[in-house]
């Protein structure tokens, strides 16, 4: 059995170029390619150039996949890696867009705080060197207030419907990925 | 996926349609409010000719609130545009999820029709 794997192996190798050969085993990429696979290409390049070049070191590990799997949550690891994927859509795509409406989320949170502190009337008087009194800086609740209403607001008419909007996309990604179990 | 086009009926292409014209339009919108923002630079400016009799770097040395103040509007109304790019974005990808989801249950219940 082993025999006749390595030979459809040592046919299917053999049946590409030299210099595509004399590639793989350079980059010498481990995770791709097995150890059978590189013990056969050495054995042709010996029959077809009489030597077998100098190796990389050995990529044993794809960093940047790796890397990018940590911060997947396990539900989003089964969708990426599995077999039958949608013909439609890219499941990566949608975990992008879902990872970046969460960072704008985040962001409309701090600019309209900014916001919100510089429309203080008592923040406005220090940048023209005015400090207010304690007496002052009340007189000034009005202001506050409005400006904290409505900084409240604008956040929530924003933050709510970004977060929704990553959720549903979530749910009609696990919807789907159902729905391929079931045919 | 030849079962899948026979699968594609009109209801599938209409909501194609729409998230194609939404992935469009997410991509407009965003370089509308990049040209508003810009847009919103040359008020700034206007605004310290006029108040001021200075260019917006000089503004920024009369008036350092406007130091805060000017890359705070620029960000709102780049993020605004990002936010509506997000959504469109998000309603095409959307449209497209749920015609996969309906096309795989409608291929399981040839099958089962089938069997």
């Amino acid at each position: 059995m082993k025999r006749e794997f390595r030979e459809q192996i040592y046919m299917e190798l053999d049946l590409r170029e030299t210099d595509d050969l004399v590639d793989i085993w350079q980059t010498n990429d481990r995770v791709e390619w097995s150890d059978i696979a590189f013990e056969i290409i050495k054995e042709i390049l010996n029959k077809r150039i009489g030597e077998v070049p100098t190796q990389n070191e050995p990529i044993l590990e794809h960093e940047e996949i790796i890397q990018e799997d940590d911060k997947l949550e396990d539900w989003e690891t089964n969708l990426l890696d599995d077999e039958e994927q949608p013909e439609f859509y890219d499941v990566l795509n949608i975990l992008k867009l879902k990872d970046n409406i969460n960072k704008v989320a985040s962001a409309v949170i701090v600019i309209y705080v900014f916001l919100g502190l510089l429309n203080l009337q008592f923040v406005r008087m220090l940048f023209q060197g005015t400090v207010l009194s304690l007496s002052g800086i009340v007189q000034t609740v009005p202001n506050i207030l409005v400006t904290l209403f409505s900084t409240g607001l604008s956040i929530i008419v924003s933050y709510y419907p970004l977060k929704a909007l990553a959720q549903i996309l979530r749910i009609l990604m696990e919807i789907e990925f159902n729905s391929r179990k079931v045919k | 996926m030849e079962k899948q086009d026979d699968l594609f009926d009109w209801k599938h292409l209409t909501l194609w349609r729409i998230s194609s014209s939404a992935n469009i339009f997410s991509l407009i919108v965003v370089a509308i409010y990049m040209l508003a923002a810009i847009g919103q630079g040359f008020q700034y400016n206007t605004f310290a000719q006029n108040q001021y009799q200075t260019n917006l770097m000089g503004l920024f040395s009369k008036a350092p609130f406007y130091i805060f103040d000017f890359p705070l509007q620029i960000a709102k109304t780049l993020m605004q545009g990002l936010i509506y790019y997000l959504v469109l974005k998000g309603v095409a990808l959307g449209l497209k999820m749920i015609v996969e989801t309906d096309i795989n249950y409608r291929e399981k219940k040839i099958e089962e029709g089938e069997e």
